[in-house]
């Protein structure tokens, strides 16, 4: 088994994992600080206190002038949206779930916690990132103060159990960390995030990632069956979450098209909140349509973006099917990968609509 | 652990094209060599009054007898120190007024070594290792003009790039050694002021410190050598002595030290010495002082490379709003272009259309100015053949002359006639003429900014409507021809006539000449009317026939303008194209621009160091 322990990772005080997490990204952003100054810090400001509240974790960052995000009852998607935007991300969760979760009794312990014990996560730690290179043992990579690990994976399943216990909070920076940091040598800083994530375009990753917000929050899943004679309940095999990112690795594994998602074989689509999606699809959708670079070509012989933004391509009676196709292939032509992908994108979008019930014109062009 | 040399580069590397596209070609290669500089070097400077120890301890941290040691006042040049594989020195000499001249103290900059700029307006040659005390004690004619001498020595401590600089002690006899301090202070990065144990800053060791060391503002330590010659309790006494004296002022870091013991630690390698030394500290001070001014240089080059960054951010900006300009001038004048465009092609549709609006006013006007004129020939005609006839008849003149002067008056009223349907065709024919033009003002010239000479070219089309069937009193003069022209013309018959019957009836009287005249006149007056009304429908008949061709040609001249103006549009679209691409392209590196000077301003900075 690898070590991963890394003294430099490793936190001082026994309640200082949010601020070692901090301390952390801030070394990454270029700035040296020691963990016992943050804590002098914080402890001055009131943020620590036998720990850091949830809504306190990012406060240093902002005292150092590195803007972040709060999100609670995250999910996966969000998570890796996050990282793919370069983006340094910090979780709270239940810390027992990741240390002590090998031996039945601990699996036991922590699945009956889950349902008669205290609800709340008692841990910080980074996301460093997520190995999607097995589909079906994808690993979440973390950055832990607690145990001193660096770059240890932890199956999805148990990072998302041990996640939901704090209602998958997460506190993300707003601003890319810089060329130098840890794993962002091959980061594009002028495009802003990954091309591509597990083997999807970033496009079409906004698209699941704005699905994954028209679903319940996180649902645990196990294959823990409990004793025999046990009162409680087993757990429900499969969440909404686990269903789309199935879904996903699916499509990103060429094993599906885009439309199959909707099919019945993904039983995220029954608790699918369409209204939701759509106030998330929208922007992904206006700011797609805006950024593909019509200047280049001539679909279908229209002069874009002269002859028509939107709303006039919403009511030319246009076949979209074949007019995006046609800007994909003219794109192609010319090697402009990205407006490609956001060409495949609209024709996601379409996809979402023939298969929802609704008119990708009059539902998402024209609206606003 | 990336260095902050490391980091520097990693920024630079990102931002290279975009300074070097927005910005001074070789700024990238500037700020390079600077942060090169910045990690390859340091130069700790040793001062102080004569005779405090300056040389002893840069000897004991050399670990080598390198600089003039003496009862006497020992050293009188610069003395720089810095590592070298293999032993070398090298002196610098000339005129010491001159090299003052050449190294103010602005002339630093980024990337730029001061040593080098010390020695450019020196000659210099390399000397013999044995002759360095030879060069370096004594007065200006002993060390032949000697200014600086430059060593180069296998020290590992020198082997991070620092370069100890020894210089004359000030406060002794000669001025000379006072200038060089003085003309070397400002080109350190570390200064090391050494004050003695046994006399502990003196009045004018203090006012040096306030007046040139504190002025420079470069990290201090004031190390108090000799501490061997006093009591432990003494010199804590001394000590304490020192650092009230810097109460009221910013207090360097104080370290007690002693060169003596620092050699005997070299020299029998006695761990006692190293302890009374305090070497460790002395070091670690040094080290750390020179981390703290890299730092400083580090931040000196980040606050330079965002200032060149926001430079670039600028003139992007400046730039992207150029664009917009021209693509809002260019928006609007292709859509002048279009709206154009789609004038004339709707006035082409209702000059096309014999139904349309223009062309149904066009035939009325046409058909009214016609009825017009053939009711003016009827009724003045009329009245001609008539009451008009009788009364010139029945005049007192109206018989005279043989009949001439009533015949002439006939002429003259026919000609007026003809004049005056002149007149009218004219004015129809103008009236239609100024409708097209004033439809084409209308509908087409008045958003036609660009059309002006397109405009004055279809006035030139209507102005041949207007001419090319007639000229102004066309019509009498074709009249008048007729009356000159014989037999064929009526009134050349209307004369021949009167002359007949006035032969006819010269016995007759009066009355009946009147009835005669009357019968034989009238008829050819008639007929003179029935040829005035057949060339005034003839000349309606050109007009129309002139119109329709008039009319094609201005549609004819609308497709051609259309064709230049599609041209137009598309040229005016693939530019209006080419900016929103560069646009885009510019905002893009715009952000970027903004990203990575958020992401430099972090690099240094740290809210968090004065937490308590």
């Amino acid at each position: 088994m690898a070590d991963f322990y890394n003294p430099e990772v490793q936190q001082i005080f026994p309640d200082s994992c949010a601020i070692k997490s901090q301390q952390l990204i801030l070394n990454d952003f270029g700035i040296e600080v020691s963990e016992v100054d943050l804590v002098q810090t914080a402890a001055v400001n009131g943020w620590y206190n036998g720990g850091t509240a949830p809504q306190d974790v990012g406060n240093l960052l902002e005292l150092a002038n590195i803007p972040v995000t709060r999100q609670e009852g995250a999910n996966v998607f969000n998570l890796v949206n996050e990282l793919a935007q370069g983006h340094k991300v910090i979780v709270g969760l239940d810390a027992n779930e990741m240390w002590h979760n090998d031996s039945i009794s601990d699996k036991l312990k922590n699945w009956y916690n889950d349902f008669f014990g205290e609800p709340g996560g008692n841990h910080a730690l980074i996301v460093a990132g997520i190995d999607t290179s097995d589909p079906n043992n994808i690993q979440v990579i973390v950055k832990d103060p607690g145990s001193g690990d660096d770059g240890k994976p932890y199956p999805l399943d148990q990072f998302m159990d041990a996640w939901s216990d704090a209602n998958c909070y997460m506190v993300s920076t707003d601003m890319s960390a810089p060329e130098f940091a840890e794993g962002m040598q091959n980061f594009d800083q002028e495009l802003g995030h990954i091309p591509d994530v597990a083997g999807v375009s970033y496009p079409d990753f906004q698209i699941f990632n704005d699905i994954s917000m028209g679903l319940p929050p996180f649902m645990p899943m196990g294959d823990f069956v409990p004793p025999v004679g046990s009162f409680v309940p087993p757990m429900p095999t499969m969440s909404p979450m686990t269903s789309l990112t199935n879904a996903y690795l699916d499509f990103a594994n060429n094993n599906i098209g885009f439309n199959d998602i909707f099919s019945d074989n993904y039983m995220f689509n029954d608790y699918l909140d369409c209204g939701l999606v759509n106030d998330y699809m929208r922007p992904t959708c206006f700011d797609g349509f805006n950024d593909i670079n019509w200047c280049d070509i001539q679909p279908m012989g229209y002069n874009m973006p002269m002859d028509f933004d939107r709303f006039a391509l919403a009511g030319m009676g246009v076949d979209y099917n074949m007019f995006y196709n046609d800007c994909m292939s003219q794109f192609n032509a010319i090697g402009d990968f990205n407006s490609m992908a956001l060409c495949q994108q609209q024709l996601d979008i379409m996809s979402y609509c023939d298969c929802n019930c609704m008119d990708y014109s009059t539902d998402f062009l024209m609206y606003m | 652990m990336k260095t902050d040399a490391d980091k520097l580069r990693s920024f630079l590397k990102q931002i290279a094209p975009t300074l070097e596209t927005y910005g001074k070609k070789s700024i990238v290669s500037e700020i390079d060599k600077a942060i090169t500089t910045t990690e390859d070097s340091a130069t700790v400077l040793f001062c102080g009054e004569f005779k405090r120890g300056k040389s002893s301890l840069v000897n004991a941290i050399i670990g080598a007898e390198l600089c003039p040691t003496d009862t006497g006042i020992a050293t009188s040049v610069i003395t720089t120190i810095k590592y070298g594989a293999v032993k070398k020195a090298v002196r610098y000499y000339g005129n010491i007024l001159d090299t003052a001249n050449a190294i103010s103290p602005d002339s630093f900059k980024i990337g730029e070594s001061p040593v080098p700029t010390l020695m450019e307006s020196l000659k210099s040659e390399e000397i013999e290792w044995g002759d360095i005390q030879k060069y370096t004690m004594g007065d200006v004619l002993d060390i032949d003009n000697t200014v600086l001498v430059e060593l180069s020595y296998p020290c590992p401590f020198l082997k991070n790039g620092i370069t100890i600089i020894d210089t004359p002690g000030i406060g002794g006899l000669d001025p000379r050694h006072a200038i060089l301090t003085h003309m070397a202070l400002p080109k350190a990065d570390v200064i090391v002021f050494v004050t003695d144990a046994a006399e502990p800053l003196t009045d004018s060791e203090k006012r040096f410190y306030i007046d040139h060391i504190q002025l420079i503002n470069k990290p201090c330590i004031l190390l108090v050598n000799k501490c061997d010659e006093l009591l432990s309790e003494t010199l804590n006494i001394h000590l304490d002595k020192v650092k009230l004296e810097f109460a009221d002022t910013i207090c360097p870091q104080i370290i007690p030290t002693s060169a003596k013991y620092w050699e005997l630690y070299t020299t029998l390698e006695d761990e006692e010495f190293l302890h009374k030394s305090n070497k460790d500290a002395v070091l670690t001070s040094v080290i750390s002082q020179v981390t703290a001014s890299r730092k400083f240089q580090y931040k000196k080059i980040r606050d330079f490379i965002i200032a060149e960054l926001n430079n670039a951010s600028i003139v992007i900006s400046n730039e992207i709003n150029a664009l917009n300009q021209s693509s809002d001038e260019k928006q609007k004048e292709l859509e002048s272009l279009m709206s154009q465009q789609i004038a004339l092609a709707s006035y082409r549709k209702e000059l096309e259309t014999p139904t349309s609006q223009t062309r149904l006013q066009i035939n009325s006007i046409f058909e009214d100015a016609r009825n017009d004129v053939a009711n003016l020939i009827s009724t003045r005609g009329g009245e001609l053949t008539s009451i008009e006839f009788n009364k010139l008849l029945t005049s007192e003149k109206g018989l005279n002359n043989d009949g001439k002067w009533l015949v002439a008056q006939i002429n003259d009223r026919l000609r007026r006639l003809s004049y005056d349907v002149d007149e009218r065709i004219e004015s129809a024919f103008k009236g239609i003429s100024e409708k097209i033009q004033s439809d084409i003002a209308d509908t087409v010239g008045s958003n036609m900014s660009l059309m002006t000479g397109d405009f004055k070219e279809l006035n030139s089309f209507t102005s041949q409507l207007l001419f090319s069937t007639a000229g102004k009193a066309g019509l009498s003069l074709t009249v008048v021809s007729v009356l000159a022209s014989g037999p064929i013309g009526w009134a050349v018959g209307l004369a021949a006539a009167v002359g007949l019957v006035w032969r006819s009836v010269s016995n007759e009287n009066e009355t009946r000449k009147k009835a005669e005249i009357q019968q034989q006149i009238l008829p050819k007056i008639n007929l003179a009317l029935t040829d005035l009304r057949n060339q005034t429908n003839n000349r309606f008949a050109k007009f129309h026939q002139n119109l329709l061709s008039v009319l094609q040609t201005i549609i004819k001249d609308i497709e051609d303008r259309m064709k230049v103006l599609q041209v137009s549009i598309q040229e005016s679209r693939t530019n209006e194209h080419k900016n929103k691409e560069l646009i885009a392209e510019l905002e893009q590196k715009s952000k970027f621009c903004e990203t990575i000077t958020a992401q430099m301003k972090l690099l240094y900075s740290n809210p968090f160091t004065n937490a308590q």
